[in-house]
């Protein structure tokens, strides 16, 4: 099963750079937009932005929305396509047991997705506290905060996980990468407030719905498995 | 000796009788050309044989192993196939699509895998990508993987589509080695073609097979060989129904 595993990550391994790089740079100027948002605008309702941790909640929820629709653009590519019109034929001609297969390509991908996505958070997180000690924007207390960082940087992956891959097996349901990218594109418009709200206030429960969400999509992902073990390729 | 029997096989799809099939047996070192009309159900047959179709009833074995879902696996690694492609190896270059086969197959890389590419005349790079090449190119690159793992029985659908004069000559030279210790199943609607291959040939009508005959016994009961072979089955398909 690991041999499967780390044959399939090494196939995918050409998506960490492109996927590290993107949430690494969208942290950062999501960071850099709302700290200067908060800095510069005093109004009552942007108040909250003179936060660090209110900052950080509203970056990571909109790092979250452009790399859950990215990241489902590139399940359509590395997992969902295998699985819709004539490409099953090619992947079930395989000599494995299609569920095992499914499942070692879905955990590859998530290996990467997760894999790129927690550099990437850590590293921007970094620099912006690094660099906000030469150019002060916003006050940040080191220990919190980077308790903060952690904890927003797991919610962020469990719930851009949870939306790629819920929308993949809505596109693998459904025979169809383009609907699996809409799916994906309907999650984040319900999931976006609810995740800004809660990291930027509530954020362990935050965490704790992040892990639910993870365990639901863990149980989809079994349940398309066994259905796939009993699909045919027509 | 390998034996690939259907026995009483049916398949329906959305209520309706795709595939009906009393008895079929195919031994080794034969070439059985699979003929019919458009909606016959040749690739039905096929992608049952291959499991990527569950009949409704009846088995499909090779010597003594039933096709199901546990066996499944083992069934593959018999088995070459080259359906129609897809387009999810685009994407791919030769090499990586080679070496997911090998990988999955369990078979040893070799050294180099422009080897591979020219027992089926491909002369292009193992890093070029596949959707760059031709659909002929592509149909030997196929053909090239289909037969990589030495399989018992190789399943060719429509293997002469888009192929060139010489790509045809290629396939056929390629046919006919192969066939000396396997089953060769190929569909294809170029009789001229398939005549100069097959040594058997079976015709299926609305999910029905004829009683299999040789290329012999085909010139020697139809003035017009194979194509009349062809036209009496589907007239006496026709006739009953």
């Amino acid at each position: 099963m690991m041999k499967h595993f780390n044959f399939e990550f090494s196939r995918m391994k050409k998506m960490l750079l492109p996927l590290g790089l993107t949430t690494g740079i969208l942290q950062l100027l999501f960071l850099y937009f709302f700290a200067l948002v908060g800095r510069f605008d005093a109004s009552d309702e942007n108040n909250m932005l003179t936060s660090y941790s209110s900052v950080l909640g509203l970056a990571t929820t909109g790092t979250m929305c452009v790399l859950a629709i990215y990241g489902t653009v590139m399940a359509s590519q590395y997992l969902v396509r295998d699985y819709v019109g004539m490409n099953k034929s090619k992947t079930y001609l395989l000599p494995i047991s299609r569920k095992e297969l499914f499942y070692t390509k879905t955990k590859a991908f998530s290996a990467v997705i997760s894999l790129s996505m927690i550099v990437g958070l850590l590293i921007s997180n970094l620099v912006f506290m690094m660099m906000n000690v030469i150019i002060p924007l916003i006050k940040i207390s080191p220990l919190p905060h980077t308790i903060d960082v952690v904890v927003s940087t797991i919610a962020c992956i469990c719930l851009t996980l949870t939306i790629i891959l819920f929308s993949s097996f809505i596109g693998i349901k459904l025979n169809s990468t383009v609907q699996g990218i809409i799916a994906s594109i309907v999650f984040v418009v319900f999931l976006s407030n609810l995740s800004a709200i809660t990291l930027m206030s509530y954020e362990f429960l935050s965490l704790l719905v992040a892990i639910a969400m993870i365990v639901l999509v863990t149980i989809a992902g079994i349940s398309m498995g066994r259905s796939i073990d009993k699909n045919e390729a027509l | 000796m390998t034996q690939l029997k259907i026995d009483h096989v049916t398949k329906s799809i959305d209520g309706r009788n795709i595939l009906r099939i009393d008895n079929l047996i195919f031994k080794n070192n034969g070439i059985y050309g699979l003929v019919g009309p458009n909606g016959a159900g040749k690739t039905t047959l096929l992608k049952c044989v291959c499991g990527l179709l569950v009949p409704n009833a009846g088995d499909i074995r090779i010597d003594d192993l039933i096709l199901n879902q546990e066996t499944r696996t083992d069934f593959l690694k018999k088995i070459g196939s080259v359906f129609a492609q897809s387009d999810s190896i685009f994407d791919l270059s030769i090499k990586e699509l080679l070496e997911e086969h090998y990988y999955f197959f369990g078979l040893t890389a070799p050294k180099k895998w422009s080897t591979i590419l020219e027992n089926v005349g491909l002369d292009v790079s193992e890093k070029q990508m596949i959707g760059s090449l031709s659909l002929g190119m592509r149909q030997r690159l196929l053909l090239a993987v289909a037969i990589s793992h030495t399989p018992e029985i190789l399943i060719l659908d429509e293997p002469f589509n888009g192929l060139d004069p010489d790509g045809v000559v290629l396939t056929k030279n390629l046919i006919e080695q192969l066939s000396q210790d396997k089953i060769v199943i190929i569909t294809s609607h170029s009789f001229a073609d398939l005549n100069d291959v097959i040594t058997d040939a079976i015709v299926m009508a609305k999910g029905q097979t004829s009683t299999r005959k040789t290329i012999a016994e085909i010139n020697e009961e139809f003035s017009d060989g194979l194509m009349g072979f062809y036209h009496s089955f589907i007239n006496s398909v026709q006739s009953l129904n």
